[in-house]
C-alpha cells in the first residue's frame, strides 16, 4: 500500500516536471506535427517520397526500410548461421577451427565496431565509379562498360532479372501451377489415408509445380524475364539492381554478426541430441543424411527455436545501428525528425511503440511455430 | 555435412601406434572422405588467400596512427599532468590482486605468473622511460601485495577482508579519477567530458554492471511478487524494455530524462547515457536473475522458514546465493554484452573508444587510416570480452557449478 502510494507520488512528480518543462519550451505534447511537411530528404525510399511529404510518411519510409533489411537479414543469417553451426561440428579439423575462430572473434567485438569497420574500412575505400571493380567485364552495344557486378564507393550494382511483355502471361501459367500443386497435394493426402502410408507430399507437390513452371517457360516464345546487366553511364551505374553502400554494409554486417550467434544456437541444439539416437537411427539402416534430416534435426529444432526467437528479435533491434553509418532506417529517420521538429517525447514514444510491436509480432509467430515442433507428450 | 557429437573419454588412450603419427592424423582429420578432402583443399585455398591479403595489407598499413594516438585512444583527453592518478589505480588493482592471490597460490598459479609477467613484457616495449618504470611498478605492486598477505596471514587472508578491499576499490578509484570536490591542489577535479577512450568505456561498463545488477534484482523480485500491482508493473517494465533497441533507451536518457527532472538538476551527458544503459541492461539482468530464482526448489524456502529465517533472510542467505551460482555463465554473458554495448554511447556524442576512433578519422593527418584504428579497438574489445568469458570458466570451476 505504502509502496503503491510512493510509486504514484513519484510518477506524478515526474509527470509534473515533464509537463512544466514542455510548457516552458512551448511544446505541449501533441501529434499534429506528423501531418506537416518535414522538408527532409531520405536517400532510400521504397515508396514515393520527397521533401514535401509529411512527417508521418517519412516515418513510414524508415519503417519499410527497417522491415526490408530485417526480414532479408533474418533469412540470410539463418542460412549462414546453420552453415557456421554445422562447420563447428564438422569432423574436418580445418573447417571446425575456422568456424570456431569466426564465432569467437565476432561474438567478442561490438556490432557497432564491425559495422563501422565494414563501412569506413572496406566499402568507403572501394575505388570510385571510373575505376569500379567489375566482375565479368564486358561492354554494351553502345559502348558503355558493363558487368555482372559493379562495385564502387557509390554502391553496388548487380545484374537482375527484368520483366518482359510475356510476364503477365507467365503469371497465369504459375497460377495453373499452383492449382496443380493443390490437386497433387490433395490426391497424395487421400492416397496416404487409403494406404495408411505417408508419401513425400512436399517433394512431389513442389516437383509438379516446378514442372509446370519450366514447361511454361519453354513454351513461351520470349522468356518472361531477361537478365539486365548494370552499366556505367556518366557518374553512376544504371540498370540491374542498385544497392546503396549503406544498405549493403548494414546488411552484410548484420548477417555476419547474427550468423555467429545463430551458429552457436544450432551447435548447442545439435549437441543436445543424445548419441544413442544417432546410433539407433544408423542401426535401423538410415544413412547419414537421413539420420540428420529425420532424427537429429527434428529433435534439435526443439532446443533451437526459443533462443533463435530472441536472435531474430535482435536482428530487428540491431537494424537501428544503421544510424551510425547513415542508413535511413526507422531510428535514423526519427533522429532526423527530432532535430527538425524538436518533438523528442512524441517521436521516441512512437518509435519505441513500433519496435515493441515488431518484437511482439515476431515473438507471437515464433511461439506459434514452437508449439508446432515441441515434444508432444501423451 | 558430417556431424560429431562430443564424447569425453580421456581416460581411454588409443593404442600407441595410433597416437603419434602426422599422416594418420591428417588422414583422420582432414582427408577422411572425398568430400572432406575437397573441402580441405578449398578451405586451404581460401585461408591462404585471406592470410596473403592480410599480410600484404599490414605491411603497407599506417600503424603510426596507433602509435601517435595511443594515449588518446586509451584515456582520451585526460590531463597529462594528472596521468599518475590512473597509474595509481592500476597499481592499487595489482596490490589487491596480490593480496587475493596470497592465500590461493596453489590453485591460481597460472594467473599469478600471468599478472607478474605481462607488465614486464610491456616494459620491454619502447615506451617512454617513466611509463616503463610504471609497468615495472605494477609487477612490484603485485609482489608487495603477495608478500603482505603471506606475512599477515591472520588478517589479510580472510575472505571478508579481501571482499571489503574489492568493494571499496571501485568507489575509491572513481574518486581518484574524478578528483575531490574540494578546491585542492592534490586531486583537482577532472570533469567527465575529458575522460575518453578505453578509460571511459571501462568506467561506463563497470558502473553499468554494478548498478544494473541491483536494478535487475529488484525487478526480478517484483515480477515474482504476490502483490498484483508490483508484479504487473515490473512485468510491463521488463517486457517493454526488452522489446526495444538499446539505442532508443540511450536517446530516452539523453533527450527526455532531463525533461522529467526538476530544471535545477543538470546531468552530464555521461550520466544520462549511463542511465539508458542501466535501465536497458537492468531489464535483461532481471530475466537472468528470475531464471536463477526459478531453478531453486520450493523445499529450500520451506526448510529455511522452518529454521526460523524471515523472508528477507531467506532471500539473502539461502535463495540468492544458490541462484546466483547457477546463473554465473549467463551473467558473464550479459556482462560481455554490456561491455560491447558501451560502444553505442558514441552515437550520443561521448568519446569512448568508438567515438575517439571517429574523431581520429576526422583528423586530416590521419585520413584513410580507419581500418588500422578500428582493428586496434576491436582487438581491445576482444581482449576484454574474451578474457572475461575465460575468467568466468575459472569462477565456475572454483564454485563447483553443476557439481554440487
Amino acid at each position: 500500500m505504502i509502496f503503491a502510494l510512493v510509486v504514484i507520488a513519484f510518477v506524478g512528480s515526474l509527470y509534473h516536471n515533464l509537463v512544466s518543462a514542455l510548457a516552458r519550451r512551448g511544446m505541449m505534447p501533441s501529434f499534429t506535427f506528423l501531418r506537416l511537411a518535414g522538408g527532409i530528404d531520405i536517400g532510400e525510399h521504397l515508396i514515393p517520397f520527397s521533401n514535401i511529404s509529411s512527417n508521418a510518411r517519412a516515418l513510414l519510409v524508415g519503417l519499410i526500410n527497417t522491415l526490408s533489411i530485417s526480414i532479408l537479414g533474418i533469412f540470410f543469417s539463418t542460412i549462414l548461421g546453420i552453415i557456421v553451426g554445422l562447420g563447428r561440428l564438422s569432423k574436418n579439423y580445418m573447417i571446425r577451427k575456422f568456424a570456431t575462430i569466426y564465432v569467437e572473434f565476432i561474438r567478442n567485438i561490438p556490432l557497432l565496431v564491425l559495422l563501422l569497420f565494414w563501412y569506413r574500412g572496406v566499402f568507403m575505400t572501394l575505388p570510385n565509379i571510373k575505376n569500379a571493380l567489375i566482375f565479368h567485364y564486358m561492354t554494351t552495344s553502345d559502348g558503355y562498360v558493363s558487368g555482372l557486378f559493379i562495385l564502387s564507393n557509390r554502391g553496388t550494382s548487380i545484374a537482375w532479372p527484368r520483366r518482359t511483355y510475356t510476364f503477365s502471361l507467365y503469371l497465369w501459367i504459375l497460377v495453373i501451377g499452383m492449382v496443380i500443386f493443390f490437386i497433387v497435394a490433395n490426391l497424395l493426402i487421400l492416397k496416404g489415408r487409403r494406404t495408411k502410408r505417408p508419401h513425400m507430399i512436399t517433394l512431389w507437390t513442389f516437383f509438379s509445380f516446378l514442372c509446370v513452371a519450366l514447361v511454361g517457360w519453354l513454351l513461351l516464345r520470349n522468356s518472361p524475364f531477361i537478365l539486365e546487366y548494370p552499366y556505367i553511364k556518366g557518374f553512376d551505374a544504371t540498370g540491374g539492381l542498385h544497392l546503396s553502400t549503406e544498405y549493403v554494409c548494414l546488411f552484410s554486417g548484420l548477417i555476419m554478426y547474427t550468423a555467429a550467434y545463430i551458429g552457436e544456437i544450432v551447435r548447442a541444439g545439435i549437441q543436445s541430441v543424445s548419441k544413442g539416437q544417432i546410433e539407433a537411427a544408423r542401426s535401423l539402416g538410415l544413412n547419414e543424411f537421413q539420420t540428420i534430416r529425420l532424427v537429429v534435426f527434428p529433435q534439435a529444432l526443439r532446443v533451437i527455436i526459443p533462443p533463435l526467437t530472441s536472435s531474430y528479435l535482435g536482428v530487428t533491434k540491431n537494424t537501428s545501428l544503421g544510424v551510425a553509418i547513415g542508413y535511413p532506417d526507422l531510428f535514423s529517420v526519427t533522429g532526423t525528425l527530432i532535430n527538425q521538429t524538436g518533438r523528442a517525447v512524441e517521436l521516441i514514444l512512437i518509435v519505441m511503440g513500433l519496435y515493441l510491436s515488431f518484437s511482439l509480432i515476431t515473438a507471437l509467430f515464433m511461439n506459434w511455430y514452437n508449439r508446432k515442433v515441441r515434444l508432444v507428450e501423451d | 555435412m558430417v556431424i560429431t557429437i562430443e564424447k569425453k573419454d580421456n581416460d581411454i588412450l588409443p593404442p600407441l601406434s595410433e597416437r603419434i603419427s602426422l599422416i594418420r592424423w591428417l588422414r583422420k582429420n582432414l582427408f577422411k572422405t572425398w568430400y572432406d578432402s575437397l573441402m580441405t583443399i578449398f578451405g586451404v585455398g581460401i585461408i591462404s588467400f585471406i592470410l596473403k591479403s592480410i599480410i600484404k595489407w599490414s605491411s603497407v598499413a599506417r600503424w603510426d596512427v596507433i602509435v601517435d594516438n595511443l594515449q588518446i585512444l586509451l584515456v582520451g583527453s585526460y590531463p597529462k599532468d594528472q596521468l599518475w592518478r590512473l597509474w595509481l589505480c592500476l597499481i592499487l588493482l595489482f596490490v589487491i590482486s596480490g593480496l587475493s592471490l596470497g592465500g590461493r597460490l596453489k590453485t591460481k598459479k597460472k594467473i599469478f605468473y600471468e599478472l607478474t609477467l605481462i607488465p614486464v613484457v610491456f616494459a620491454l616495449f619502447p615506451f617512454s622511460f617513466i611509463v616503463r618504470m610504471y609497468f615495472l611498478g605494477l609487477t612490484l605492486a603485485l609482489l608487495i601485495g603477495f608478500f603482505l598477505s603471506r606475512c599477515f596471514v591472520r588478517i589479510l587472508q580472510r575472505n571478508a577482508v579481501l571482499f571489503l578491499f574489492w568493494l571499496l576499490y571501485i568507489p575509491f578509484v572513481l574518486l581518484i579519477i574524478a578528483g575531490l570536490p574540494l578546491n585542492n591542489a592534490f586531486l583537482p577535479i577532472v570533469p567527465s567530458h575529458l575522460w575518453g577512450g578505453l578509460l571511459l568505456s571501462l568506467i561506463i561498463a563497470i558502473i553499468s554492471i554494478l548498478v544494473s545488477f541491483p536494478v535487475g534484482l529488484f525487478l526480478a523480485l517484483g515480477r515474482r511478487s504476490k502483490l498484483p500491482v508490483i508484479r504487473i508493473f515490473s512485468t510491463i517494465i521488463i517486457e517493454g524494455i526488452r522489446g526495444v533497441p538499446m539505442i532508443t533507451l540511450l536517446f530516452l536518457g539523453y533527450l527526455i530524462l532531463p525533461l522529467f527532472l526538476p530544471s535545477s538538476v543538470g546531468l552530464s551527458v555521461l550520466v544520462r547515457a549511463m542511465a539508458g544503459i542501466i535501465i536497458f541492461h537492468g531489464a535483461y539482468m532481471a530475466e537472468n536473475i528470475r531464471a536463477g530464482l526459478q531453478a531453486i526448489p520450493k523445499t529450500q524456502y520451506e526448510a529455511s522458514y522452518a529454521l526460523g529465517f524471515n523472508k528477507f533472510l531467506t532471500m539473502a542467505l539461502v535463495i540468492l546465493p544458490q541462484s546466483l551460482r547457477a546463473i554465473i555463465p549467463i551473467l558473464v554473458n550479459s556482462f560481455t554484452g554490456m561491455i560491447k554495448d558501451t560502444s553505442l554511447v558514441s552515437i550520443v556524442g561521448l568519446l569512448d573508444l568508438v567515438g575517439i576512433s571517429t574523431a581520429i578519422g576526422a583528423n586530416p593527418d590521419y585520413f584513410g587510416t580507419q581500418r588500422e584504428v578500428l582493428l586496434f579497438i576491436s582487438g581491445l574489445y576482444f581482449i576484454l570480452c574474451y578474457s572475461l568469458s575465460k575468467a568466468s570458466l575459472q569462477v565456475e570451476k572454483s564454485l563447483g557449478v553443476g557439481e554440487r
